[in-house]
């Protein structure tokens, strides 16, 4: 997981919404036995939408693959969370959060960036970044990107993890 | 809170239109049914319109799908919208759209699909979108690999189970 540090995770749907928390590492989660950070990117299209002005914007992400429940906080001017944190740089935060909510709108393709998370045991992805995709291509790139990097990334398994994967072959 | 409101008609999975979230219900019931739609909605699959015939496995009353074609026909009266791609055609509902649609452009839709009494298929789409510049044969090929890509994850998945 190393070598991922700092990284956002691509991951389709499907995979996300396959992924489990990890006991040892708040800011991991657990794919297939393997640790990766809770960090991820993904795109698809807006298909619901659920807005409480000034707390959160929840909505759905549909790639085809899986429709991931998506969180978008909007509280962050009232929220003890971020009282101890300077509050010009709340308002920054506050302000590119709304910003974010004006853009997700049902029927855009939007690449979304946040953090795994659970609420009340299940998934979702709480939002941190939201970039509207224009070019109907994109979706496909990024199918053909989250392969290749499960293929050539995700899947490969540390050594030092499969130690009874190594004795079985 | 009107009558026909869509949050009271609300009854299966996936069945939201794009005008839900403007509902200003003073009964806090239809929010909460369509805070639990939320998260059960179904992903639509990604089907090309030639698999789409009466032996696909897709073929069902109900299933959860998202297509790509461009459009052929358009009725304003009746808002149905027929897309081809391939030699293969299929109509979609879009009375729950608000999309300006034109015919020569390609559209992308994700809806239920119904089947009619003559065994025809028709998408009551709830999500639309225009993807004029789409590469369709590259997104057809694409689809191959992605369906390989899921087939080998789940199989691998179910082996470590």
């Amino acid at each position: 997981m190393e070598a991922l540090h700092n990284t956002d995770v691509k991951l389709l749907a499907f995979d996300l919404l396959s992924l489990t928390s990890s006991s040892s590492n708040p800011n991991a989660v657990c794919r297939r036995g393997t640790l990766l950070p809770s960090r991820v990117e993904t795109l698809g299209v807006v298909t619901s939408r659920d807005h409480k002005p000034d707390r959160f914007l929840r909505f759905t992400l549909d790639d085809g693959t899986g429709c991931i429940p998506c969180v978008l906080w909007l509280n962050q001017l009232t929220s003890p969370y971020f009282s101890r944190r300077s509050p010009p740089d709340v308002r920054v935060i506050a302000e590119a959060a709304r910003n974010f909510a004006t853009l997700i709108q049902i029927g855009v393709s939007a690449r979304v960036r946040g953090k795994v998370t659970f609420y009340r045991g299940k998934l979702q992805l709480t939002v941190s970044n939201v970039f509207i995709e224009r070019d109907p291509n994109a979706e496909i790139l990024h199918w053909l990107q989250c392969i290749r990097l499960a293929r050539k990334c995700y899947d490969i398994v540390p050594d030092s993890q499969p130690v009874n994967k190594k004795a079985k072959n | 809170m009107t009558e026909d409101c869509r949050f009271a008609k609300l009854g299966t999975a996936g069945d939201v239109c794009q005008r839900s979230e403007q509902c200003s219900s003073p009964n806090p019931r239809h929010r909460t049914v369509f805070r639990i739609l939320q998260y059960s909605i179904p992903s639509g699959a990604l089907v090309i319109l030639q698999e789409l015939n009466s032996s696909s496995i897709h073929f069902k009353q109900g299933a959860s799908l998202r297509v790509t074609g461009k459009l052929q026909e358009y009725n304003v009266d009746t808002a149905i919208a027929v897309i081809a791609d391939g030699g293969a055609t299929l109509a979609v509902d879009t009375q729950h759209l608000r999309l300006n649609l034109r015919v020569g452009s390609i559209y992308q839709f994700i809806g239920e699909l119904s089947i009619q009494p003559s065994n025809e298929g028709i998408l009551k789409a709830r999500v639309g979108r225009n993807v004029d510049g789409m590469d369709l044969n590259l997104y057809h090929q694409s689809l191959k690999l992605l369906r390989q890509f899921q087939s080998d994850q789940i199989s691998h998945l179910e082996q470590l189970h």
